[in-house]
């Protein structure tokens, strides 16, 4: 070994141990392991393989054992960090990746790589490598004959036997290979497709890829098209590689039909001519095995692939009504969605919930890898330590030809009660949210289809239709009629306050009535010097109200001098003159008055009065 | 003579009365049977009861939400949006109303986008669809009478009219603000009149007459606002766009 690649290694090494003990990995407890695999088994001399390798849950103080790479030169080599949040837990994954170069043809092994983690080794498989001399094609392969320029293609394939190494017509400028990773493979298992359409001395202008009819297979993308150089024969051809992982379904030998190409090419001269061209590979023969019924677990559910599972429950710790997710995942190569996880069983003491189940699929340069999570969630009903019985998963691993059942041993969860106000809390909730669920319905509320609202069970108050125009008017005006009235009492009470003249004038008035109606009824009851008290008194009332004289000592001389005064007729004068005389008599003489005479004077009375008003 | 005028007053009161409970019991006598034939999916019978009822010129929300809700069992969109919009105009801010309401909108082949306004207009629409007729003119009366008193109390305590000028000052403009409301609800509500299309597909033409060449197509439970009628014709223009087209009276129904 040179001092050059010595140091290499050392580097190399040292560098693992250099990204293992670095500050950034978390120290969260997580699940470890470790994941090597290689891009391809099987190579040629001149080419290179890639091993990566994934380390999951690394902590400070890891250590990773390499083993002996003598065998293989190290090219280059890449790290690169990813973290994965589930559940809010985090996953911190370190990939470093080789590209390694074979010294020598012959079969080789890879030894485990050991990952020391929490003072566990965790090892990762062997890995089996075939280096080839560069002269042979793959045996496992089947490459068509090349394909002579300007010929007809479709005889032209029917040549060569799956299998059998073909040799390369030299000179050639292109010619198409079509060929499997496997001749024979068990039921689900990967097998990988490889069409490859090699040219020299032409420039391709366009092409188009047909894929072969793979109707037993189930079919996996392994990226896109692949574009490189390769010698054959000492001849230096281009190839554009297309490159497809099937998957069989069914047992029993399955004819993989042609693949195709169809391109559009110019010739190297000056003057550039312009082809169309179409290749065909022949078919290809791959033998479907069942999987193995020795050892088979009774819950296998037809995954086959190399998976890790992981299957984690948390919180551990919970209060009722607080949910607990159970979270399967299950990563590795192999076509995950094949995976079907099996029923849950129900947890005593939980409700749960409809299971949510999610798959990835990707590639890694010739495996398809992918990565299927099922996440069920799970609500306390009571308090207590609850065991939590983990499911197992089983799965046949067809590079190892054997079953792996993943037992995983109950996790215990621990839920608390709730205390009396929670509980009181809880019941409102889901008393307002919905009457018939318990109390544990506080979680995923989500509408599973929607619908009008039900019908109003109480009518309402019906309502007549009618016009009630008058209605509302009456409303809107009485009060106002009223405050109107009101308004002008307050006019009329404010003047009577503030206007001596008025107010006199308005309590004469009432007061000249009253007396006039005492000395009515006291002539009808022929109380005669009772009206002539009362005649007196209205009558002077009258005239002092009128002229603003005091009413108090009126006679019969101020009186008629106070009329006189106002331009009074002489005749309505000498009324009042007889009338303040009658009465004098009466009061002071005791003269005899009759009946018959009081009610003409009572007549006389009134009608003087009311001239008197009107002319005063 | 006093007496008996009272007397023929009270007597026609307490009849009025009487007369009136007995229709209310009645009417909710059929609304419940209504219900039931509701609650056993005989939508039709239940729309029927419930018909009875508005024919007998009696009318309340839940009466119209409960018709809307039986249309919409029977796939009438145009109907139930209908009496939908009747019940919204009772009962503003209830609730299962305006649930249905968009629910059933959802379900209209006709998508029309509402005005947009700026914040005061929609400010002051909100206000304006928060009440119904009947509960703004509750609301005036209820601030007119309590002028009314503040002014006569102001007439009679001269002591007190300082503070019975500002209270009147107060409920006066809360009077002109609640009949400024009003009066966009009436002009809302009354003045613009608008129509729902009641077939399930209608052709709206440019002038009052069936031609080959129709200017747009609606669907049932569309809400179109009607400018003026012409006949059997009336022309309408669709909220909140610009295009407006003649379409026959029987096609709509005036909400």
């Amino acid at each position: 070994m040179s001092l050059k690649r010595k140091i290499l290694q050392v580097i190399i090494v040292f560098s693992l141990f250099l990204f293992l003990g670095t500050g950034v990995i978390s120290s969260y407890a997580q699940e470890a392991f470790i994941s090597v695999s290689v891009d391809k088994n099987k190579i040629y001399q001149d080419e290179n393989i890639v091993l990566k390798i994934v380390l999951a849950g690394i902590a400070e103080g890891d250590k990773l054992d390499a083993p002996n790479l003598d065998d293989f030169e190290i090219i280059s080599k890449l790290e690169s960090n990813q973290t994965e949040i589930i559940n809010g837990e985090y996953t911190y994954y370190k990939i470093l990746r080789l590209v390694l170069a074979p010294k020598r043809t012959g079969n080789f092994k890879i030894d485990s790589f050991v990952f020391k983690h929490d003072k566990q080794a965790y090892r990762s498989d062997v890995i089996d490598i075939k280096v080839l001399d560069k002269q042979a094609v793959a045996s496992t392969g089947s490459p068509s004959r090349p394909i002579p320029y300007g010929k007809s293609t479709s005889s032209a394939a029917t040549d060569a036997v799956q299998g059998q190494p073909v040799d390369v017509i030299e000179n050639e400028p292109y010619f198409v290979e079509l060929t499997s990773s496997h001749d024979e493979v068990f039921v689900g298992q990967q097998v990988n497709l490889i069409f490859r359409f090699n040219c020299r001395g032409i420039r391709l202008l366009d092409y188009k890829y047909m894929l072969p009819r793979t109707a037993d297979f189930m079919e996996e993308s392994l990226g896109e098209d692949k574009n490189y150089y390769r010698t054959i024969n000492g001849a230096r051809y281009a190839v554009w590689e297309f490159r497809t992982a099937l998957f069989p379904l069914r047992v029993g030998e399955h004819i993989i039909s042609p693949a195709e190409i169809e391109f559009i090419y110019a010739d190297g001269g000056w003057i550039s001519n312009r082809y169309r061209q179409k290749l065909v590979t022949r078919p290809i023969k791959i033998k479907v095995k069942p999987l193995p019924e020795e050892n088979k677990p009774d819950n296998f559910n037809n995954a086959v692939g190399d998976f890790k599972v992981r299957t984690t429950v948390s919180p551990k710790k919970v209060k009722v009504g607080e949910p607990v997710t159970l979270n399967i995942r299950v990563q590795g190569a192999g076509n995950v969605k094949n995976i079907k996880f099996l029923d849950m069983d129900d947890v005593d003491g939980f409700k749960s919930y409809d299971s949510e189940i999610k798959d990835m699929v990707d590639y890694d340069e010739n495996t398809v890898v992918g990565l299927k999570t099922l996440e069920k969630i799970y609500v306390p009903k009571w308090g207590g330590i609850h065991s939590f019985k983990i499911p197992e998963f089983s799965f046949f691993n067809p590079y190892k030809k054997e079953y792996v059942i993943v037992k995983s041993a109950p996790v215990e969860i621990n839920v608390a009660e709730l205390s009396a106000e929670e509980k009181r809390q809880s019941s409102l909730i889901s008393s307002s949210s919905n009457t018939d669920a318990d109390n544990t319905d506080i979680v995923n509320v989500s509408r599973l289809n929607s619908d009008i609202n039900f019908i109003k069970t109480k009518s309402g108050v019906f309502v007549k239709r009618k016009n009630n125009l008058f209605f509302y008017l009456a409303v809107f005006l009485f009060p106002f009629v009223i405050v109107a009235c009101l308004f002008l009492y307050s006019i009329k009470r404010d003047k009577l306050k503030t206007d001596a003249k008025y107010a006199r004038k308005v309590k004469a008035g009432r007061s000249l009535n009253r007396t006039l109606k005492k000395a009515n009824k006291a002539v009808k009851k022929g109380n005669v010097s009772e009206f002539y008290l009362y005649a007196d008194k209205a009558l002077s009332d009258c005239i002092s109200n009128k002229t603003a004289v005091s009413s108090a000592g009126m006679t019969a001389h101020t009186a008629v001098d106070l009329l006189q005064d106002k331009n009074i007729s002489d005749n309505i004068i000498e009324d009042v003159r007889n009338i303040f005389n009658q009465c004098d008599m009466v009061k002071f003489v005791s003269a005899s008055v009759s009946k018959e005479d009081a009610e003409k004077d009572c007549e006389k009375l009134k009608e003087v009065i009311s001239i008197l008003l009107k002319k005063l | 003579m006093f007496r008996k005028i009272l007397t023929f007053f009270v007597f026609g009161f307490v009849l009025l009365n009487v007369s009136s409970a007995s229709a209310e019991i009645k009417n909710i006598d059929v609304f419940y049977k209504g219900n039931d034939f509701y609650s056993n999916a005989q939508y039709q019978e239940a729309i029927d009861m419930y018909k009875s009822i508005e024919s007998n010129g009696f009318v309340s929300g839940e009466l119209f939400y409960n018709m809307a809700n039986a249309y919409l069992k029977l796939n009438n969109k145009g109907m139930a949006m209908l009496y939908y919009l009747r019940a919204l105009r009772i009962m503003p801010r209830d609730a299962d109303l305006s649930e249905n309401i968009a629910f059933l909108s959802n379900l209209l082949v006709d998508k029309v986008a509402s005005n947009s306004y700026n914040m005061f207009v929609e400010y002051v629409f909100n206000i304006r669809d928060f009440f119904s007729l009947e509960e703004f003119l509750k609301i005036i009366i209820f601030f007119y009478l309590v002028l009314m008193i503040v002014l006569s109390l102001w007439m009679f305590f001269p002591a007190y009219r300082k503070i019975f000028i500002m209270f009147s000052v107060v409920t006066g403009l809360c009077l002109l603000l609640f009949v400024g409301f009003y009066s966009l609800r009436y002009y809302d509500t009354n003045i613009v009149k608008k129509a729902v299309v009641l077939s399930p597909k209608v052709k709206l033409f440019y002038s009052p007459l069936v031609s080959d060449n129709p200017a747009f197509i609606v669907h049932e439970g569309l809400v179109v606002v009607i400018e003026k009628q012409d006949g059997d014709w009336m022309h309408v223009n669709i909220k909140a766009s610009d295009m407006s087209g003649w379409i026959q009276k029987a096609d709509v129904m005036v909400i």
